[in-house]
């Protein structure tokens, strides 16, 4: 026979099947003798394609004198005579493989039956012969006890004497079913002949019936054993060798852990049965608590990439029970099979409608569940029409009455006499084929056939239900069972309802934060998922299948895809920033251009339109300075500044290699094909910049003058370095761009452009030329725009002279922190300082530890010189001038009321958000969480208690945005840098002056972070060393305090801003570290959970 | 022993295969153009010339069914310059049919890419515009984006006047455009490049399963398998006149192959929510447009005899609040007829559920769209020319962001066919 291909062009076409599992002797009779055949078979194709299913799975339609059902075979290469012939089965191959169904039929090769012509043979031949062989035979009884009786119901013994052979013979099932013998090479090789003959034909798929108790050795239970996999192996070796996207399924009805084996390292059986699920998902519904699946899910392993679970609601045997514990079972035999007919063996023999009382909701639902669960989903014929039962039918038979087509006679199964039927249809009114049929359904649209067919449609619609991982979500209400399955960027949100009430929920699904859940029947929007628990309320048994989509982004900056056609640049600037270009360049290249800037802090909005404002070229010509106004979709619009440039040849081709991102666009011109492009990689835009500051250039622009100015530090700073300076560029910054000159300069380039003075410039030309601070990096000088009109102008840079460092504050700090740790780990935490430390404002009225000075050693001479320069800057800041903008004034008790107000609403809005996530942060920061709740009152109470009139203290400018990282390490001293502020706020409330305190607090925060996240990345090398360095970093922590706030307080003795009383400073010091700390937890909450513990502790270590 | 896997096993009809003594004759070719339409010699020497123009060294097999060429001929070895053309006359000879006498179009173009894989071409070429309409750079266009630019499909972008490729700009343009996600303008073709990639998962695509249409295929495959596609500005193609009088036969040809590769392509299509240009290469080319105005009475005389006599179904296909629409704007005079975009949409996604659902039979659905298609013609045709109209592609444009507007319609309808619905 020649080998015909399998019908399946994918290989790991089971991951996406739908298998119907059909017999057919029940499912249509062709010539009227009242058994199903496959003639019949092939007349119903059409409906089995209509259905949607992918693979048919035909229950054995082998020879066999029938006595279990067709798995006691007596001729495993023939069709029986009563279902057709082999040409019949070849012809029903052909049909299914014609509409794309796969086709899969049963190996049942543990055992044959007692007529198969090789135990008849065997039986007469002598013991010991090559015939005698192909069974398992014993003089005795005793062998292999340990194996139990799988049939008790009807089977005492696993050994049934055969008078004929005068030996035993070895069966794990009925008597008549001899097992074969698997130590014998023939046996295996005529079942791979089987296997092959089949195959050869064109079968997709073998199903290896009772495929643990293949083997038997002595003093074991038969079942599992290495051997058995030994002969499987054997079979998938033959597959591979010989065929293409073919497959076993392993019919093993054990726990999860014991099947795992027949998959082997994907080198046995591709598919196998998940058998524990199936009642499980009964008993979940039955208990309205998902408990029972997700349990059963938890103690299902993981299985090799290329396999596979086959999951299924029912079968044609029974509901079984074995895998579940003697109470589950019991329970199943109440809830499910009141009347003591409805069981058998260990299960309950009934089909899925009856089970659920012919609920529709629950049908549906547990079909969604069966739909969507990692695995390959089996339907049984009939289940999806709502089929019922006949538990008066012996054995399993009740459940393998024939198909019901339509209400004609004989349920349109047969024309044959009634009483010639292999079984009577159902005909009770409930259930029988006059109420329950596809004709009947397939013309009415609400029926569960159609339901059916559009699940099915809809499943094979995504590969993420075939082929996704899965994990479960853990609400509050266990009424709910939620899972997400992912695969690929596919990720889909199934929720069902086990309850026959409405239920709510809440899922934590912040790790999809922004995701829009679209509900996948009808294509439905839902509100975009947000940090905040995701409620829904879910009809009874209702379930929702919602599949998580990206925001979409509007096709209007969706140009990454088009190669635009070059600007024609051959009218030079003139000629692109106006008319026809120019609109070209606002609506598509900008819009593409600024989103892959880093420096753009519109990124998570839409771009709506950009218009550039004005525009000024620089002496050379050859490139311009830009102000670019962007409108989003919300919020209001910025101004951003833009440097372009055009670069042609080879210029042009290394940028476009080296920078591609600072590419806005293509240009022609008389130089050829170039490229539009930031001009900050552009060195000659880079030198006329400093050129412009320098010689106090102007560049006219449209509506405006840009103007530079040097400072008057310029030249001092510049001193003999030969020129041109030569030009790179800063990597770090995010909302900024810097360009760096030689050894010399650093040019700032502001790009969101604000009306008003850069607080930056100002304070650092403040600092520099009036009160000659030298611990700041001088100013250099600046370039502004001015427009026309009465509008304030804005700085576009500010250029300062380049400091010589040893790295940020920040670096230097945690690198420090890492030798400390590293020192400490080894020793054990001081018996002396075991009650706790006092808080730093105290120790610091104390002579210095000399404890600390021995472990933490250098950084409290850092911390010293810190405490200083940061005083120093104070002072500087604070002295008297005629500049308004620098002079201070007294805070005033109003000053103070409102500050206060602010920082409570500030307060309880924050702590209002830590109440709510409090159910999702992780367990080691629960604690601490709560005790900080728990002080609420008295947090809140604090800002209240503070007496505005009970002393004085002044405002100033100050520094605005004080931590370690605004610090530059230079020798054994620090540089003070970036006097911006928090660039989130306007640049007017960037301006306002405060109480220096503040910077004192964002410092002593500042240390805490140093210590406790280097604590945590430390302690993520060596886990077990988290736990007890945690008293050290607490000891770091309050010393390097401590002599920080010694060195801030003596070197500001007197000073206006410092209140004279120790406890006034500690007072008003604490309430800007509280508020510090609670932007912190703000912050943490929403990017890191797990580092919230490190403000929450240094809220509580504050004596509130 | 290993059975042969599905792409060794392709087979198309033999008649349409490069046989293998003319195989061997030519040894192999980087890239193989199929000239479709009957043409003569010297507008095939046209061709080949545009097709020298291509930087070297190429090798280029000219399949076409002109008998006067002669056979495979070699007038130089390829050079670094210019690319080496050589013909191939007689390899896409109709083959005896009895029963149509002609090779579908898809078939031929399926025997080009079998051509192609025979000589083991890194891509191929298919000029299936009568060559009095097409420019002879048309050739070179087409071709030059395989090999510069890594194309696998190569899309023309004809300029057209307002009434010419109508069927293409109202349904098939605008729906690709909202089910794939990319904006091509003639997805059709009928002149295509095509990578070596590209052609070989079309032949495997024609092997594995029936109800395959080359041509309209080509571009849903290349969408959905995530190739790149270049569209070139091809200039002005003349269109064949159209004949409003008898648009059944068209439409039912041309929707068939298009409503049949949706069904096949769901699970790519439904996961597709906006869409973005191709890359284009050249510059448009404005057409004056003809003023002649269009003559919409007998469309809407269609549309009105479609209205009475074809609401049995009209009724299986389209919901009741589009009946309701539609039997109001039969009620209107010809000045005031507009059938409003959405509208339109909403009918040509229905009768794509429909046809998938094979509600009636397909054909017949088809041809009962035709009053409907005339409908939206006469509306089309109104709104340019009445005064201050807008331009045609600003019109088709509205068209296919209301084809985008509605693909969750489409999305909903076919997850859940319920005909229960508004």
């Amino acid at each position: 026979m020649a080998k015909r291909l399998g019908s399946a062009a994918d290989p790991l076409w089971y991951k996406d099947a739908v298998i119907y599992e059909l017999h057919v002797r029940a499912f249509k009779d062709s010539n009227a003798d009242g058994i199903g055949d496959f003639p019949g078979l092939i007349q119903k194709m059409d409906y089995l394609q209509d259905l949607g299913v992918t693979c048919l799975w035909i229950l054995p339609f082998f020879p066999s004198p029938l006595r279990d059902d067709g798995y006691d075979i007596s001729d495993y290469l023939n069709v029986h005579p009563m279902y057709g012939t082999i040409d019949n089965f070849r012809d029903f191959l052909s049909a299914a493989h014609d509409r794309n169904l796969q086709v899969m039929i049963e190996l049942v090769v543990n055992h044959t039956s007692d007529q198969h012509p090789w135990f008849q043979a065997a039986r007469r031949a002598r013991a010991g012969s090559p015939e005698r062989d192909f069974y398992v035979w014993s003089d005795t009884e005793d062998r292999f006890k340990d194996a139990r009786i799988i049939f008790s119901d009807t089977e005492r013994s696993n050994w049934t004497w055969d008078p004929v052979a005068k030996q035993y013979y070895w069966h794990r099932f009925f008597s008549h079913q001899p097992d074969l013998n698997y130590d014998n090479p023939v046996v295996v090789e005529e079942v791979l002949k089987i296997m092959r003959y089949w195959l050869d034909m064109g079968v997709d798929a073998l199903r290896i019936d009772a495929i643990p108790y293949l083997v038997e050795r002595e003093g074991s239970s038969c079942e599992n054993l290495p051997e058995t996999h030994t002969v499987i192996k054997t079979l998938r070796r033959e597959i591979d060798a010989g065929y293409s996207n073919r497959i076993l399924l392993a019919e093993a009805n054990q726990w999860p852990t014991d099947v795992r084996p027949y998959f082997g390292d994907g080198d046995e059986c591709q598919m196998a049965f998940h058998f524990p699920l199936m009642p499980r998902i009964y008993m979940a519904l039955r208990q309205e608590d998902r408990l029972p699946i997700t349990d059963i899910i938890a103690q299902t392993p993981d299985i090799p990439e290329t396999c596979q679970w086959g999951l299924f609601l029912r079968n044609h045997d029974e509901l079984t029970l074995e895998m579940v514990t003697s109470d589950e079972r019991d329970y199943m035999y109440i809830a499910y099979s009141a009347d003591p007919r409805m069981r058998l063996n260990l299960g309950i023999r009934r089909r899925l409608a009856p089970l659920v009382d012919n609920n529709r909701r629950r049908i549906e639902l547990l079909n969604s569940l069966l739909l969507s669960f990692p695995g390959t989903p089996i339907l049984y014929y009939g289940d999806e029409i709502g089929m019922g039962d006949n538990i008066y039918l012996g054995d399993r038979n009740g459940v393998r009455t024939p198909m019901q087509w339509n209400a004609d006679r004989n349920a349109g199964f047969s024309v044959a006499n009634p009483a010639r039927l292999y079984s009577p249809v159902i005909m009770d009114p409930l259930w029988g084929y006059e109420a329950v049929n596809v004709e009947a359904q397939q013309g009415d649209p609400s029926s569960l056939l159609n339901w059916m067919r559009n699940m099915i449609a809809l499943r094979k619609l995504f590969s993420v239900f075939g082929r996704g991982s899965m994990k479960f979500f853990d609400p509050a209400n266990r009424k709910v069972l939620a899972y997400m399955r992912q695969y690929q960027d596919e990720r889909v949100l199934c929720v069902a309802n086990l309850s026959r009430f409405a239920q709510p929920v809440d899922l934590d699904l912040s790790e999809v934060e922004g995701a829009i859940p679209v509900e996948m029947l009808g294509y439905v929007e839902f509100p975009p998922i947000e940090r905040q628990p995701y409620r829904l309320t879910l009809a009874p048994y209702s379930f929702l299948w919602l599949e998580l989509q990206q925001k979409s982004q509007p096709t209007e900056v969706s140009t990454d895809f088009v190669e635009r056609v070059p600007l024609n640049a051959t009218a030079g600037w003139e000629g692109i920033l106006k008319g026809a270009i120019c609109q070209r360049l606002e609506t598509v290249d900008f819009v593409s251009y600024l989103p892959k800037q880093r420096w753009f802090a519109g990124k998570s909005r839409r771009i709506k339109s950009t218009r550039i404002l004005d525009w000024a070229t620089l002496q050379s010509l050859h490139s311009v300075l830009m102000l670019l106004e962007v409108s989003f979709d919300t919020g209001r619009s910025d101004v951003y500044l833009l440097p372009l440039a055009m670069s042609f040849a080879e210029a042009a081709e290394e940028l476009q290699r080296t920078s591609p991102n600072a590419v806005v666009a293509s240009v022609i011109s008389g130089k050829g094909s170039g490229l539009l492009h930031d001009a900050v990689f552009d060195d000659k835009t880079c030198l006329e910049l400093l050129s412009v500051i320098e010689n106090g250039g102007r560049l006219e622009g449209r509506d405006g003058r840009i103007r530079g100015t040097p400072g008057t530090s310029f030249r001092d700073i510049l001193g003999t370095a030969s020129t041109p300076l030569p030009v790179r560029r800063g990597s770090a910054e995010q909302s900024n761009t810097s360009i760096l000159y030689g050894d010399r300069f650093i040019l700032k380039l502001l790009r969101r452009q604000e009306p008003g003075l850069n607080p930056d410039a100002e304070i650092g030309q403040y600092l520099t030329d009036k009160a000659h601070f030298d611990r700041v990096p001088p100013f250099a000088g600046l370039i502004e725009y001015e427009p026309r009109g009465d509008l304030g102008s804005s700085t576009m840079a500010m250029l300062q002279g380049l400091v010589a460092n040893e790295g940020d504050g920040w670096t230097w700090t945690t690198e420090e922190l890492e030798r400390y740790f590293e020192t400490c780990a080894a020793l054990p935490f001081p018996e002396s300082l075991q009650d706790g430390l006092e808080g730093p404002l105290d120790l610091s009225e104390k002579p210095a530890l000399q404890l600390a000075r021995d472990h933490v050693g250098i950084y409290l001479d850092s911390a010293i010189t810190l405490g200083c320069r940061t005083a120093e800057l104070h002072l500087a800041l604070a002295a008297a001038t005629d500049d308004p903008a620098f002079a201070p004034e007294p805070l005033t008790a109003g000053d103070l009321q409102t500050l206060l107000v602010d920082l409570q609403e500030h307060a309880s809005n924050v702590l209002d958000a830590l109440k709510e996530r409090v159910p999702y942060l992780p367990d080691d920061v629960l604690e601490t969480a709560a005790a900080v709740l728990s002080r609420r009152t008295r947090i809140l109470s604090y800002f209240k208690a503070l007496r505005p009139d009970t002393f004085q203290t002044w405002r100033t400018r100050v520094h605005g945005d004080y931590h370690l990282g605004q610090v530059l390490k230079v020798k054994t001293d620090f540089v003070i840098l970036d006097f911006e502020g928090e660039p989130s706020r306007p640049l007017s409330a960037r301006r306002t002056k405060q109480c220096p305190l503040k910077d004192v607090a964002g410092m002593l925060r500042s240390f805490s972070y140093a210590a406790y996240s280097s604590l945590i990345n430390y302690g993520a090398r060596r886990a077990g060393d988290r736990s007890s360095l945690e008293p050290w970093a607490k000891l770091w922590e309050r010393c390097v305090a401590t002599e920080f706030l010694r060195a801030y307080r003596q070197t500001a003795h007197g000073a206006v801003f410092l209140p004279e009383d120790a406890e006034d400073f500690r007072k008003v010091l604490d309430i800007f570290l509280v508020d510090k700390a609670l932007y912190e937890v703000l912050y943490e909450l929403n990017a890191r959970p797990g580092w919230v513990r490190i403000p929450l502790m240094g809220i509580m270590s504050l004596h509130l | 022993m290993q059975e042969p896997t599905r792409d060794a096993n392709v087979e198309a009809d033999p008649g349409l295969q490069l046989t293998d003594p003319t195989a061997d004759q030519i040894g192999s070719a980087d890239l193989v153009v199929g000239i479709l339409a009957e043409s003569d010699s010297n507008a095939i020497e046209k061709v080949c010339d545009a097709l020298r123009r291509l930087p070297g060294p190429l090798r280029i097999a000219v399949l076409h069914d002109d008998q006067q060429q002669g056979p495979a001929t070699a007038n130089s070895e390829a050079t670094q310059e210019h690319a080496f053309v050589f013909h191939v006359p007689s390899l896409l000879a109709k083959r005896d049919a009895p029963v149509t006498g002609i090779l579908s179009v898809s078939e031929t173009y399926q025997s080009v890419f079998s051509a192609a894989e025979k000589l083991q071409a890194r891509g191929c070429c298919i000029i299936a515009s009568k060559l009095e309409v097409a420019t002879t750079p048309w050739a070179w266009r087409i071709a030059q984006p395989l090999f510069e630019s890594q194309a696998d499909l190569v899309l023309p972008h004809y300029a057209r006047r307002k009434f010419e490729g109508l069927l293409n700009a109202s349904i098939i343009a605008p729906m690709m455009r909202a089910l794939y996600g990319k904006r091509v303008n003639n997805p059709m073709g009928p002149d295509f490049g095509v990578s070596q990639r590209l052609f070989e998962k079309m032949l495997a695509a024609k092997a594995g399963g029936n109800q395959f249409n080359s041509m309209a295929s080509l571009t849903p495959t290349a969408l959905c398998q995530n190739l790149q596609i270049i569209e070139v500005h091809f200039g002005s193609r003349i269109y064949p006149a159209t004949d409003w009088s008898n648009m059944s036969s068209a439409l039912a040809d041309v929707l068939t192959p298009v409503f049949v590769d949706m069904e096949r392509n769901a699970p790519c299509w439904q996961r597709t929510r906006v869409s973005v240009p191709v890359r284009v290469i050249g510059e448009p080319l404005l057409l004056d447009q003809d003023s002649t105005a269009v003559d919409t009475r007998p469309m809407l005389e269609s549309f009105q005899l479609g209205n009475r006599e074809l609401q049995e179904i009209w009724s299986l296909v389209l919901p009741p609040a589009t009946l309701f629409e539609l039997r109001k704007l039969s009620r209107l005079s010809v000045e005031q007829f507009r059938m409003p975009d959405e509208l339109w949409v909403r009918i040509v996604y229905d009768f794509a559920l429909a046809h998938r659902l094979r509600t009636i039979s397909r054909d017949h659905l088809l041809r009962s769209m035709t009053p409907l298609y005339l409908g939206w013609v006469a509306s089309y045709a109104h709104d340019l020319t009445v005064a201050g109209a807008m331009s045609p592609e600003r019109r088709l444009e509205g068209l296919s962001l209301a084809y985008e507007a509605g693909k969750s319609y489409l999305v909903s309808r076919w997850r859940w066919p319920d005909r229960f619905n508004p």
